[in-house]
């Protein structure tokens, strides 16, 4: 594989627009292909993705390679890892990234080992030292955070974790060539199937938009207790958020209001901790919200240590009234 | 049912995080919090458990490890697997995520006709999540992450349901095949009376790289793929202000104001 | 000396301790409060092999030795004593008569539906006027030609009102003592024999008992256990396990009050601080933190020289009263430490105190066993 200082990036796109983790994508790697002094080229897979190539230069990219073939209209883990794979050997970058999305954490070790290089999951943040790729990343549940380099500066390939970078400005006077290349799958090469997809949305304001999280734990006690949360959510226009806790106890129906390590990150105005213990696995996922606000009965708990206002508390007893307050002044 | 779980040893996830230490870029193991066995690797197990429920068949549990790691083989031999691998060599010490997977191919080559290969999401320390996914390369199986519920078809077909961020999706593979195991799939059983008696008193083989024959170039400390450059923890300590009052309404109005003024109601 | 635990007890304390958290604590409260006894643990214990540790593999138990099956029951009363005590009481003293004295076909077919939940075993010895000296015993046992004729009552029996199997202890023949005693098998549905519910008790809640009557119960003669005369010593050893498993049970309701006083003690702020920061407050605690530690190797030395078959009446009863009046003190000093709240069901301290003063009469009275220990170290009894 001849080796440029290319830095590629995985996008994604859904019904032809590029995904949020795709602008991200392409705002870090605008900066390490400035690091390398190479250029940065996105590749979007799927069928009808022309315009989606359009919105990635709109965002940054240099270039767009697009694999288009009906056998990738929709995601398949065989059929991706393929076509990524191919595609990068025909391109040569120097640094390979994709979203550490539903996708990315399927077929980026994959990938990378069809390369033969080393990939590091989940980045927080990346740089370029002297052509090697700097990666930072969140280790032991969020205990401790690793900066790492790749031994081989070959090739490199990560993932970054979803929400960690920043987007570029759109700008549409942005400039790039759009190219079509082609990768061989085989049919044989397709083992696994996908037979459905289930969306479990919750009501209301999703989590990753909300401006207000109402956050609950094992301290809630019951799917009632999460009734108070939804209200009080509502009155505050924001979304109401968990730990593992609460689906492992059957209080809530899916995981996809979880916050944490496994689930999503936020950064809202204000979080409420309500119940929770403050874990890292889950403290990684809201630590960067503006105003943290824990409400929990043990004094103790770590969640305290993490937040600017707490409450020493059993929530049963403070949230009516603390609903009704909030009601009051927002009326006013 | 011929199911391999991969299990790993980590230092407890849910042990308090003012336990956590480092020094010169290391995890300092805390006195008196035993290692436990990977928590999403339980779960794999539980997966395996439950299959071998309905289908019949035989667990095997293997890790790679020091010999300590017996115990995470044992827990997975209590709750109900039926043979359990340790997979400890000098060669092996201080390998990565990929070595891993191959010093893991290795072995399960060496197992007869395995039909179904388990793997955790992730490991609770490194949370990589590629283990697996190498595994499957290495082993040229199909691959099919984050399962949340697997059930075995007809014609050796395992529909598996996989997590994506706002649902799941349903997959199809035949066997054999590698899964990694996600956390949704529930709590795992208990290890049973009979199966702590009997886990304790079983010979557990120690497998070395004599028996599985890796090339020692691609594994190990010096076949390290990523450089640590420094290990620290996180800055995310804020001052906190206890926001009290005299009753419960009292304390609600309180911090209701508070918030009003930080002007984020 | 050994004191650590081996692998194989650490993985039975762990796995008892999750089954208490999974199963008994989520019903506690409503169980507690409506003092009802809740059957399905019976066999959720069973199928994960805690109902019968001590018990032979062949009959359907584990074949633990005593000191794993202690530190099992420790974690199970960890969430609660009586729930603990109503569930395994079966196979612990009857079930261990039964092993003792029972023939070969007795144990095959009453030992192994009881160590897998399906049939629950009592055993009936105090009567009203037949507590602590057993040689009062009236309920009567005649024999006519192929069967034994059972009249009388037993009070304050473990599972009295839903046992399925009882093993009684009766009177053969009134002039003749404690040598008249003999143990029969009564099956539920045997005509004659009927049980109420014991109410309105004051702890032990969530526990079960019920008293017996027995009119007229025709007994086949092969119902009979042991001979005529042993019945108490037959029964003796498991007495003594029941004794050793109370012990380890009233350090796990300690413990879980410790536990308990160590949280709320740095949740409850009075006057400007958490009140674990008074120093009258820790002197308790700490205190609390040294008796059950004290009990805690006593008990564990008991166990040891039990399954190691060394002689330990003296030691067995130390250890049985010292838990029991350790458990008393620490529950009623976790209830002060929790102030009002521990007066209410939303903290374990309360009901964990209830079963406390329950378990310093069950197992033998502090009295007895002050009386056993000097007769050990006197030579002198002096019971009478
Ligand atoms: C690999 C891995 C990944 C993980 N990923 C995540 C993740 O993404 N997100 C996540 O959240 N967790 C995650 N976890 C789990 C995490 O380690 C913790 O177990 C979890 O976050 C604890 O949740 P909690 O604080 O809600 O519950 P608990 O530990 O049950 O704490 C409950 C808290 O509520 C308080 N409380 C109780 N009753 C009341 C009351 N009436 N009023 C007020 N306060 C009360 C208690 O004092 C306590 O502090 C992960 C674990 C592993 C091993
Ligand atoms: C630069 C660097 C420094 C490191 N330093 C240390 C260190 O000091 N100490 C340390 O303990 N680790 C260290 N590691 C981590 C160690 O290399 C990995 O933990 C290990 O290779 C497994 O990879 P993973 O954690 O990414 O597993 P993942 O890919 O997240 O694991 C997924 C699944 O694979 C299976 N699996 C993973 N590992 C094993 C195993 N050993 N046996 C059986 N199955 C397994 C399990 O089913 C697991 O759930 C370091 C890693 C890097 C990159
Ligand atoms: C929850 C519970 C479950 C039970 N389950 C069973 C069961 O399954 N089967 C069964 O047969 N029984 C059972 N019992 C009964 C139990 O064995 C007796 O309560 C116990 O043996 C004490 O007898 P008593 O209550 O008649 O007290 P008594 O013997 O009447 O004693 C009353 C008081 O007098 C004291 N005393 C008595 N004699 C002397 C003496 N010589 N010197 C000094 N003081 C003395 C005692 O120490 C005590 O303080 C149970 C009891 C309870 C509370």
């Amino acid at each position: 594989m001849a080796q440029n200082s290319t830095v590629l990036i995985c996008g994604e796109q859904e019904e032809g627009k590029i995904t949020a983790v795709t602008k991200e994508l392409l705002g870090v790697g605008k900066i390490l292909a400035g690091g390398l002094n190479g250029k940065l080229s996105a590749l979007i897979i799927g069928s009808d993705i022309r315009d989606s190539g359009e919105e990635a230069i709109v965002y940054g990219a240099d270039n767009v390679y697009l694999v288009e073939d009906p056998l990738l209209s929709q995601y398949n883990p065989d059929s991706y890892t393929t076509a990524i794979t191919q595609a990068c050997q025909q391109i040569g970058p120097s640094v390979v990234l994709l979203g550490h999305t539903t996708m990315g954490r399927d077929v980026a070790g994959r990938v990378a080992f069809r390369l033969g290089c080393f990939p590091c999951m989940n980045c927080t943040n990346l740089d370029i030292d002297s052509k090697s790729l700097v990666q930072t990343r969140s280790v032991y549940g969020g205990n401790a955070i690793a900066v790492v380099v790749s031994r081989d500066s070959q090739l490199q390939l990560a993932t970054i974790k979803p929400r960690a970078m920043t987007p570029l400005e759109p700008d549409s006077s942005r400039k790039g060539e759009i190219e079509n290349i082609k990768v061989k799958i085989d049919d044989p090469a397709i083992r696994t199937k996908l037979v459905s997809t289930t969306k479990e949305e919750v009501e209301g304001i999703k989590l990753e938009d909300a401006r207000v999280i109402v956050a609950g734990g094992g301290g809630i006690g019951d799917a009632e207790g999460f009734q108070l949360l939804q209200d009080f959510a509502r009155i505050l226009g924001g979304a109401v958020g968990t730990t593992t806790v609460p689906y492992d106890e059957g209080w809530v129906p899916t995981t996809s209001m979880v916050i944490g390590d496994s689930g999503k990150t936020v950064k809202p105005d204000l979080y409420i901790a309500i119940g929770i213990r403050g874990a890292s696995q889950h403290i990684t996922g809201c630590s960067e919200s503006k105003l943290m606000v824990a409400i929990n009965k043990d004094s103790d708990a770590g969640i305290f240590k993490v937040s600017d206002l707490g409450v020493v508390a059993d929530y049963r007893k403070v949230l009516p009234p603390l609903i009704e307050r909030c009601k009051a002044l927002l009326a006013t | 049912m011929n199911i391999v779980v991969c299990v790993k040893q980590v230092l407890d996830p849910e042990m308090p995080t003012e336990k956590f230490r480092l020094k010169d870029n290391q995890v300092i193991s805390p006195e008196g919090i035993p290692l436990v066995i990977n928590p999403c690797d339980a779960q794999a197990v539980e997966a395996a458990l439950r299959v071998k429920e309905k289908h019949g068949g035989k667990i095997t549990a293997i890790t790679v490890g020091t010999d300590e790691s017996k115990e995470v083989v044992r827990r997975a031999l209590a709750m109900g697997a039926d043979e359990g691998i340790i997979l400890t060599d000098d060669a092996f010490a201080g390998s990565d995520s990929l070595a891993t997977a191959y010093i893991l191919a290795q072995a399960i080559q060496k197992i007869d006709a395995v039909d179904l290969v388990l793997c955790g999401r992730e490991a609770a320390d490194w949370s990589m999540g590629i283990v697996g996914p190498v595994l499957a390369e290495r082993l040229n199986l199909p691959l099919i992450t984050l399962a949340k519920n697997i059930e075995l078809l007809d014609n050796n077909i395992l529909k598996v349901e996989r997590i994506i961020p706002d649902g799941y999706q349903v997959f199809e593979v035949s066997l054999p095949a590698v899964l990694t195991v996600s956390n949704e799939i529930g709590l795992p059983r208990l290890p049973t009376g009979m199966g702590i008696i009997n886990a304790v008193r079983k010979e557990i083989p120690v497998w070395s790289n004599q028996d599985i024959n890796t090339d020692v170039s691609l594994i190990g400390a010096n076949a390290e793929g990523l450089k640590l450059l420094s290990l620290s923890m996180p800055e995310r300590e804020r001052k906190c202000e206890i926001v009290g009052g005299e009753t419960p309404d009292e304390v609600a109005g309180n911090l209701a104001g508070k918030l009003r003024v930080a002007g984020v109601i | 000396m050994d004191f650590e635990l081996n692998e194989e007890q650490i993985m039975f304390q762990d796995m008892a301790r999750k089954f208490a958290e999974r199963e008994i604590l989520p019903t506690l409260k409503e169980n507690v409060r409506e003092d009802r006894f809740d059957r399905d643990i019976v066999k959720k214990l069973a199928s994960q092999g805690l109902l019968a540790p001590h018990l032979p593999q062949e009959y359907g138990g584990l074949g633990l030795d005593y000191l794993t099956s202690a530190i099992i029951w420790e974690q199970l009363c960890w969430a609660s004593l009586a729930i603990t005590q109503a569930a395994t009481s079966g196979p612990i003293q009857p079930g261990t008569n039964l092993l003792d004295a029972g023939t070969e076909e007795q144990k095959q077919k009453y030992l192994p539906p009881v160590c897998s939940g399906d049939s629950m075993l009592v055993g009936a010895v105090v009567e009203p006027n037949a507590g602590s000296d057993s040689s009062m015993i009236e309920t009567s046992a005649v024999r006519k030609d192929d069967h034994w004729v059972i009249n009388g009552n037993k009070i304050f029996i473990t599972n009295g009102e839903i046992g399925d199997v009882i093993l009684v202890i009766a009177q053969t023949d009134k002039t003749q003592g404690m040598k008249g005693l003999a143990t029969f098998i009564i099956e539920r549905g045997m005509p004659g024999f009927s049980s109420v519910p014991l109410k309105g008790k004051m702890g032990w809640r969530g526990g079960s008992e019920g008293n017996l009557r027995f009119t007229d119960v025709e007994v086949p003669l092969e119902n009979k256990v042991g001979e005529t005369g042993r019945a108490l010593r037959n029964a003796l050893r498991g007495i003594d396990t029941a004794r050793l498993f109370l012990s380890a049970g009233c350090i796990g309701i300690a413990q879980s009050c410790l536990d308990s006083c160590v949280k709320y003690a740095k949740e409850r702020v009075q006057f400007g601080k958490p009140i674990g920061g008074h120093q009258l407050v820790q002197g308790v605690i700490a205190d609390m933190a040294m008796k059950i530690e004290a009990a805690r190797w006593l008990a564990y030395r008991v166990a040891d020289m039990k399954t190691r078959g060394i002689r330990h009446i003296k030691e067995m009863s130390c250890s049985k009263s010292f838990s029991a009046e350790m458990a008393l003190w620490v529950t009623s000093q976790a209830i002060k430490i929790h102030g009002a709240f521990g007066t209410v069901d939303d903290y374990p301290v309360a009901h964990h105190y209830q079963d406390a003063i329950v378990a310093t009469i069950l197992g033998g009275t502090a009295q007895m066993h002050q009386l056993t220990i000097g007769q050990q170290l006197l030579g002198i009894p002096a019971f009478s």
